[in-house]
């Protein structure tokens, strides 16, 4: 089938528009972080590296940072740790209760993060008020957060491979169940595994409104940080964005090349 | 003493009986396979053979000893499975070796057998490969390489070919067998393909609604097939209503046919016979004097190659006839013809005036 010229055409204008769409803020961004003053003009009057080297030399920057990543981290590792055991072994016992658990899977995206915070400070204030404020509970709400992400991807990635084949096929090959999880069942959701782990990651790092109700100032993330910031400093505000895109950049990156390195990606089988 | 023997098995799934008392005994190096309709049951026998299920009830014995508690991954078998079940993240030789890995075998041995099966299946410079860089049939090799690698004290096939096409489940149907001779493996297919299960199996045990209906050589099913099922399903018949005439004689249209089996079947009674469409002859001219035939007209006329299909109508019975193609060249469609019926058929079921089953 050939495509005409003007269909061609057509395409290459939506494809840039949509280019343009998301990459112009982040180029404004960028540039607001670097320029001097960028009021009254187009273009940035002057640029420079101060807002950069003010925003590093904030004490609470590297504090932060190191905070947000280490709670991204411990985020992902609970929602796998979670999350991969509990469908494995739906998808391998073909449980009839699956449903339930997609439902339930998504009720912390159909609640706003405001209410969702509420109400765990309310049920903690209740039973356990030694939690309040504290990283643990902001823990466990980035985890409830990130949960739909985590169990959607890997259940997506449970589904393309037929895992209940793949098991039963390991069986007949005479591997124990430690065998069939190591050989067989997480080379083959490692995928699924990056992609859960870069989006509940990113979930955690970039949240502001569950973070701010549930610890706010006596645990400062970087995301709350960062309001802070916004009311100070609109340029350092945009420093801290960039960085925020990096470092999430970065994680991807760092993820994906981990999935790859353990192996090649597992792809469907074609008949014939 | 039987190698493998199914005894009274029994499986259900909420209220539906899936297998329901099925019993088979299997010799040491024997091909059985499991046949019968979609639902019958067989695979489910297959799974329990292989430990995937648990039986109900009933016990599988392997040489003279109870498994049907044993864990899938210490039974020994080896399985072929119908969606082949590659693991994806490993290369042809990988999914091969396996078995192998998993029992703890050094790499020099496990790269020795995958060499010998890669050998056997003429997979050589498939090694390397993904599974989704081979081809169905070639992925199905994989597989019965890998079920093959720690030598199974069973080979199970659950329809491995039914994903591939024609050219190519023929060529797997005769390796298959030729392997099976090899290496004197013991086997139970699972088809529902009588053509497979006649060309590869020393026995076929025919299945339907959860039992085993009749068990034989293929060459017996074909021939003397015990019941209207059997007939039907494997290879194609023609079940027409004849009236006993004698201890040994049926009258079929106004020819009278030799039968066997009319043990306590009164004279008058109607029966049921199965004419296999080959063992009927087709005459484009009424046959020499001596010669009893059936005239009829010939209705649809199908060329299959080296066969053709006719189907005729003679007054109220409709035949269905395989001729040589050569033959029926002679006949072309609504020309009257005459039918020369073998000198005896099989009674497969005794029938009431409305022709319906009433016994056999």
């Amino acid at each position: 089938m050939t495509i005409s010229r003007g269909v061609r055409v057509a395409a290459l204008i939506l494809l840039g528009s949509l280019v343009l769409y998301l990459v112009l803020p982040l180029l404004a961004t960028l540039l607001f972080a670097l320029a001097t003053r960028w009021t009254t003009t187009i273009l940035p009057e002057r640029l420079t590296a101060t807002w950069i080297w003010q925003t590093i030399r904030e004490s609470r920057f590297a504090e932060t940072i190191r905070r947000s990543l280490t709670l991204g981290g411990v985020v992902i590792l609970v929602d796998l740790v979670l999350v991969v055991p509990a469908l494995v072994v739906m998808a391998v016992t073909r449980s009839r209760w699956r449903p339930l658990l997609d439902a339930a899977s998504l009720v912390p995206y159909a609640m706003p993060g405001v209410v969702l915070a509420l109400a765990l400070i309310r049920f903690y204030g209740m039973v356990f008020p030694a939690l309040l404020n504290t990283p643990w509970l902001l823990g466990a709400a980035h985890a409830a957060l990130a949960l739909p992400i985590v169990y959607w991807a890997i259940l997506n990635n449970l589904k393309a491979i037929n895992l209940y084949d793949l098991y039963e096929a390991a069986l007949t090959c005479g591997a124990r169940w430690p065998q069939i999880l190591r050989f067989v069942v997480l080379p083959n959701i490692r995928t699924g595994m990056a992609i859960a782990a870069v989006a509940g990651f990113t979930a955690s790092f970039t949240d502001f409104a569950v973070a701010n109700f549930v610890v706010g100032g006596s645990w400062l993330t970087f995301s709350v940080w960062q309001g802070y910031v916004m009311h100070q400093n609109g340029h350092i505000m945009a420093v801290t964005s960039v960085v925020s895109l990096v470092v999430t950049m970065v994680t991807t990156f760092l993820l994906i090349r981990l999935a790859r390195e353990t192996g090649p990606a597992p792809r469907t089988a074609r008949g014939g | 003493m039987v190698y493998l023997a199914l005894e009274n098995l029994w499986k259900r799934f909420g209220r539906t009986i899936a297998v329901a008392g099925v019993s088979l005994e299997v010799e040491r190096g024997e091909f059985v396979s499991l046949l019968g309709p979609s639902g019958c049951g067989k695979t489910t026998t297959l799974r329990l053979v292989a430990g995937l299920l648990v039986p109900d009830e009933g016990e599988i014995w392997l040489e003279g000893q109870p498994i049907s508690r044993v864990p899938a991954h210490s039974r020994g078998m080896g399985m072929v499975f119908q969606s082949w079940a590659l693991f994806p993240n490993m290369t042809a030789a990988q999914n091969v070796g396996f078995p192998l890995r998993v029992r703890g075998l050094s790499p020099g041995q496990i790269v020795s057998r995958v060499e010998e099966i890669v050998a056997l299946l003429g997979l050589e410079g498939l090694e390397n490969r993904y599974p989704h860089e081979l081809s169905g049939g070639q992925q199905q090799r994989v597989g019965l390489g890998r079920a093959l690698a720690r030598d199974p004290r069973v080979l199970l096939l659950d329809e491995p070919m039914s994903a591939l096409d024609a050219p190519v489940r023929k060529g797997l149907i005769v390796e298959i067998r030729r392997l099976q001779q090899q290496l004197d493996m013991t086997t139970l297919y699972v088809t529902h393909d009588q053509e497979e299960a006649l060309s590869m199996s020393d026995r076929v045990a025919l299945m339907d609604r959860g039992q085993i209906v009749e068990v034989g050589t293929p060459e017996r099913l074909y021939h003397e097939p015990a019941s209207a099922f059997a007939a039907t399903f494997i290879g194609a018949t023609n079940t027409l209503i004849a009236e006993v005439v004698d201890p040994d004689c049926v009258n079929l249209g106004g020819v009278t046919l030799q039968v066997t089996d009319l043990k306590g079947v009164g004279r008058g009674q109607r029966v049921r016979v199965s004419v296999r469409p080959e063992d009927i002859r087709l005459l484009d001219r009424a046959p020499a004097e001596g010669n009893v035939a059936l005239r009829g007209r010939v209705l649809v006329k199908t060329f299959m190659g080296a066969v053709t299909r006719l189907d005729i109508q003679c007054e109220d019975l409709r035949f269905r006839v395989d001729a040589a193609s050569s033959e029926a060249a002679k006949v072309s469609g609504q020309q009257e013809v005459w039918l020369l019926l073998p000198e005896r058929c099989r009674v497969v079921e005794v029938v009431d005036r409305d022709g319906a089953a009433v016994g056999r």
